[in-house]
This record gives C-alpha cells, structure tokens and sequence, in this order.
C-alpha cells in the first residue's frame, strides 16, 4: 500500500497513532522491529520460555531466538527490560494504567493537566482501564497494611496527596468464574487471575485476540487500527534510517528505511509524515543514526527511568505472589513516587532475591532485616518461602537532567542497524533520597501487614523498566525536541509518538497512560497539520 | 569452542549460587550450567572464556596458584563477592550473569521444558518454593487478611 504516515514502532505508543490515524481515513504503515506472535499460540505462560533477556519470545532482539538479542551498551544501567514485537513493552507490562500526578506537570511541559484529561479519557475508555472490583491475597495483605499505617483509601484517578488505591489496569474485569468452570472463552470472559500477566496474556483460553484480558497494544489497539483497512503492519522491520530532505529552512521527514531482520534484505518507503515511536531508547537512536538536525543538542537528553528498587516482606501465612493480576493495589505519594504490590513467578522472585547492593550477611543500613545479594544454601532455602512472601516495588520521582542520556556507544562495535545505543543513567541525590524514603515507607506497609521479616533489594545499578524522555516535548528548543502537538522542532513532518516525549518521570506512576493519551493527542495533531 | 577449564570455572559458579540441599538437587544436577552457558555464548561470542578468566584472576587473590573450580564454597562465594564491589561495571555485570542466569535456569521451567514440543515437567524447584507452574486461571483467588 501507499502510506500517508509512517510509524517507526508498533509497542505501546504507535498503535495508538496508528489507530486514531486509520479511523480518520489516513493510511498508514507500520514497522516493528520485532515479532507478531500470537496469544493462543505463542504465550507458554512459563517464565524463562517468555522473559528470558537473552532468548525468550518477549525480549529485545530478532524473531528468530537462536540469533543474539540486540546490544545496548550500560552505563550506571544493569538490566533493560523492553520487549520487541508488535505490542512491545505492553507484552509483558503489569497493565497498570495510574495518570501522571497532577503535580509533576512542572513548567517543562508544554500542556496542563486539564489539557491532558480528555486525551486521558479517550485511552481509559478504549483499552478499557477498569478499577479492580477485588483483590487477591497478596494485593489484600497490602492494603491491609497501607490502612495500618493511616493511609486513606481512593478510587481517584486524580492523585493530589498520599493515599492507597486499588488499581485502574487495563485488564478487563474478573470474569465470573464459578466452581466447575472450564476457564475457557465464551464460559469465562474476562481476567480469569491466572498471575501471567508478565507473560503475555493469553488468557482466557480460546478467546478473540480483542477479548484477551490485558489489554496490550497488540489486543487493543492494533486490532482496531487493522479493523479500519487503512493500517498495515510490517513486522521483523527494523528501521535503519529516517529519510528527510534540508530543504531552504527547515527539514522535512519523507520516509524511512528499514531492515528485514530474517533475510537482511533493506527497504524503503515515502509517506507525508513519520512518527518515531520505538521506545525511549531506540528512537534517539535513530535520529542519531540518521544525521537528522540536532543543533542544540537535545537529542536523547533528560533520560527518566523512576529508580525503581523492591521490598519483600515474609510472613507466616499463605500470600500466594503467583495469583491474581500482578499489581492490584498500590500507594501513591506524590513528591516521592508510588509503590505497589508485585506479583510474579518464582524465576523473577530469584532475581529480586539474588540481585541488588550489598549482601545479606551484612548490617543492613535501613529499617529491613537484610538487603542485597544472596546466593549458596541459604538463599535456596530461603527461596522455599516464595509462597509466604510479598514483594512491594518502588518507582521514584526521579530528577530529570541532560546528563542522564541516550547516545551512540563509542565503545562497541556497530550492529547491522548501526552504531548501537549507550544508555548513561546515574541518579542524583535527591532522587536516591526519595528512592530510600520509599523503600522505608514499603518497609513499614510490611511489617504492618505482618511480616516477620523483610528484604530490601537495592538494586545498583539501575533496573530499567520505566524508560522516559529522550526526545521531551516542550515549549523551549534548547530543553525540547518536539513541541506540544509532538512534531520535532528542527523537522516538519516528525512527530514522535511514545514514552520519549514525556518531559520528565511524571512523579513516579507508570508511564504507559500518559504516553499513551499523549500520542492520542498527537494523531489529533498530526490529522489537522497535515490531512485535515 | 569454550576451554573445558572455562566450564569447569562455570559449573563451580552455578554449584555456590545454587547448590545441592537436602532433598533439593542443586543447579549442576538440573543441567544449568549448559543453560547458562549457552545464554552467555549466545549474547556475546567468546564471553565464556574471558568470565572463568576473571573468575581465576580473582581466585588468584584468595589462594595463590588454585583456579575458581578449585575453591572451596566460601572462597568461591569471597570471589564473587569480590567481583559484584568491582569499580568496572563490566566485572560486576558478569557476576551478575551468573547470579540471574543461574537462578533463572534452576527456578524457571527451563530444566523441564521442551520448547520444540511443548512438553513440560515440573522441575524440583517448584515443589520447593510453593509455585503450581502455569494455569488457565484462579477461581479461588482470594483468601482471607
């Protein structure tokens, strides 16, 4: 087909371009670097088969798993967890859908915060974002302990103090399942709570790919991009370069050129506008990858990742961390971040467990029992108490500052799509403070729901899942790369379309939302720029 | 090809993260090793080598002439210990390796899977840490705080 608009990603952003784009008549194409697997067929629901870093379904490298999976050279940075595919990230993240706290709308961004509710409206209503109407046993105990410390309870979606919530997931709501049930579509529809969200969920069995229960882009939104038969998806298309003419002033984008990674063969294609939307570490990439302007230096600054960190708490009782939605509840505190309860399987337990600063024979250096690393016959054992435990994860309100960065690595040899990016994150003071003062506020939510005993992680260097920035949008082109309609300051025709224009860690909530109501905004835009 | 003494350097890594307990066979008897081997030769070509390199390197600095394999637990646990408070990130990047690969291959499916047919049994790690293995759904969700 004839694309109007190119689209460089297809994870939790650009099907969402993509989507409002096709329903008003612009065709579009879209290129994903990685596979388009299919729920019923390809999610195992097994930890290592899916998540492995290195050749499970949802990482970040090529379709065929044997090849190896695609470098990001690390510094200040331990490990990346982005996933390639249509759907992307949204492949393997909890659903959790919190909006931007109201209060990190700082004097960065371009737009209010009521400029940004109908936009958040429109994705809540789509995808659905649905508040949970229960929890499972280990969302329970952490509400329980939330309510002991005098944390209120909220359904707000509006967060302008402390307080708990359950969750807003886009997940569709619990399915009625009674005893006797055969936990397949149509007897079941709904989240039957099988605990593989960080899988890919291919739950309920037998269902419509639009009826699986989270709701990933691949789900949701490109089902319905595809349904206007103005989209097309290319998968296993990673793109190489974005084209663009210097024309007497400003560039102008006019199409990309990308790689077929099965047979290495390269292809192009022109359209009317691109949007960039492959994620805040690939889409610097490449602008930089494609000598596009950059005159102020802005490319790939202000880096955002929400310092995340883990609590566990072991108790004497049955917490069951495998069952239910991964994160049903959580604590927001705005000027610090947010914490929430992280289920997971036993493989991901091992690593909260295993990885982190210090050791767990050492003083701890906080209000938990011990902290760090831990491997030999003591953590083997204490493994056997994964069942009783409970694992409560922290996501920092993060500075944002130009030092923290995506750029391209000097150190490392170029792959077949180019110099490969180097991901420079270290956190400043205060972002360590705030990241302590949530771990001590995690520590006591556990030990009021009645831990015995509690793990603190600390994980050093930085556990990448929140990636942000990069590619910020605002007012000001010696701090920004594209303005409040997402189109790059120094080129006509680009838009950017996913978490690189958040123009800082939004307070500490999960990102997709606000990514994702943003790139609403910004088809919007794209629509009355150029095909109204 | 990886040297034989560089495995050897990797079976003793993955026998101190995860050894034999009682009742519990540890990461050599599931096969991790040939898991984390494979992992780290498929990332980077060649790394096999130059982790039991450094491995040996520091030993070097716990007793004097003995390779990694040839440490007791508690030394090989000094050694590691050593290289995860290294200043470079890449020394401190291959313990972690180890660790996250090590566990992931002993607590994961992964010793009991088949990818090519999709067969599945139980490693011994399920029974011990409490975990059923993948499910179609919860019905009983929920127990009482």
């Amino acid at each position: 087909m004839t694309a109007d608009v190119i689209i460089v990603g297809a994870g939790g952003g650009g099907p969402v371009v993509a989507k409002e784009l096709a329903e008003r008549g612009v065709r579009v194409l879209m290129l994903e670097a990685g596979p388009w697997l299919e729920p019923d067929n390809d999610f195992t629901r097994l930890e290592d088969d899916m998540g492995s870093l290195v050749d499970g379904k949802l990482r970040w490298g090529p379709g065929d798993r044997t090849k190896a999976p695609w470098v990001r050279r690390r510094d200040g940075v331990g490990l990346i967890l982005q996933a390639a595919g249509v759907g992307g990230t949204t492949l393997h993240y909890n659903g959790i859908c919190p909006r931007v706290y109201p209060s990190a709308i700082t004097e960065a961004w371009p737009l209010t915060y009521e400029q940004l509710i109908p936009h958040f409206e429109q994705v809540e209503e789509f995808l659905p974002v649905v508040l949970v109407d229960d929890l499972a046993t280990k969302d329970a105990l952490f509400a329980a302990g939330c309510e002991q410390i005098g944390l209120k309870r909220s359904e707000t979606r509006d967060v302008s103090e402390a307080m708990w919530r359950p969750c807003h997931n886009a997940i569709l709501p619990i399915a009625k399942m009674p005893v006797g049930t055969s936990l397949r579509y149509p007897e079941v529809d709904g989240c039957t709570m099988c605990g593989h969200c960080l899988q890919g969920c291919p739950n309920p069995v037998g269902a419509p790919v639009e009826r699986k229960a989270k709701r990933a882009t691949n789900v949701s939104y490109v089902p319905a991009a595809m349904a206007t038969g103005n989209c097309e998806i290319v998968a296993n298309a990673f793109a190489t370069a974005i084209l663009f003419s210097n024309g007497d002033g400003r560039a102008r984008a006019r199409g990309v050129r990308w790689r077929d990674t099965a047979t290495g063969d390269e292809r192009e294609a022109e359209a009317s506008a691109v949007v960039l939307a492959g994620g805040s570490i690939e889409s610097p990439r490449l602008w930089l990858n494609s000598g596009l302007p950059n005159s102020q230096d802005t490319v790939g600054r202000y880096l955002s990742m929400h310092l995340q960190d883990f609590v566990t708490g072991f108790f004497d009782r049955e917490v069951h961390p495998n069952i239910g939605q991964v994160t049903m509840a959580r604590a927001d505190f705005p000027g610090y971040g947010t914490i929430w309860s992280q289920g997971f399987g036993p493989q991901s337990f091992s690593i909260v467990m295993g990885g982190g600063t210090g050791f767990w024979d050492d003083e701890p250096d906080g209000p938990w029992d011990f902290q760090g690393r831990g491997w030999g016959e003591d953590a083997v054992r204490r493994m056997g108490e994964y069942h009783r435990s409970l694992t409560i994860a922290i996501s920092t309100d993060d500075e944002e500052i130009p030092t923290n960065r995506v750029m391209l690595a000097d150190d490392w040899p170029a792959d077949e799509h180019g110099p490969v990016p180097k991901v420079v994150y270290h956190p400043t003071p205060m972002s360590r403070e705030r990241q302590d003062w949530l771990a001590r506020k995690g520590t006591e939510v556990l030990r009021a729901a009645g831990a015995k005993q509690v793990h603190r992680t600390k994980i050093h260097p930085a556990f990448f899942t929140h990636i942000m920035g990069t590619l910020r949008m605002g007012n000001d082109p010696a701090t920004s790369v594209v303005d409040s309609g997402g189109e790059a300051h120094e080129v006509e025709r680009l838009f950017v379309g996913d978490c690189s224009v958040l123009p800082n860690g939004l307070g500490g909530p999960n990102p997709t939302l606000t990514a994702q109501a943003l790139a609403a905004r910004t088809a919007e835009q794209i629509a009355s720029r150029y095909f109204a | 090809m990886t040297d034989d003494a560089s495995l050897d350097a990797i079976r003793a890594a993955v026998d101190t993260i995860v050894p034999a307990t009682d009742n519990l066979p540890g990461g050599l008897a599931m096969g991790v090793d040939r898991h984390v081997v494979d992992l780290i030769e498929q990332s980077f070509p060649g790394f096999v080598d130059l982790i039991a390199a450094l491995l040996n390197a520091y030993s070097m600095d716990v007793k004097l002439g003995a390779p990694f394999a040839e440490l007791s637990p508690d030394e090989r646990t000094t050694v590691l210990r050593a290289m995860s408070t290294d200043d470079s990130q890449d020394i401190r990047d291959a313990v972690d390796a180890l660790v996250v690969f090590t566990n992931g291959g002993s607590y994961s499916e992964w010793s009991g899977y088949d990818r090519a047919t999709g067969k599945i049994s139980a490693p011994p790690t399920w029974a011990h840490v409490g975990f059923h293995g993948p499910v179609h759904g919860h019905p009983d969700y929920r127990e009482d705080v």
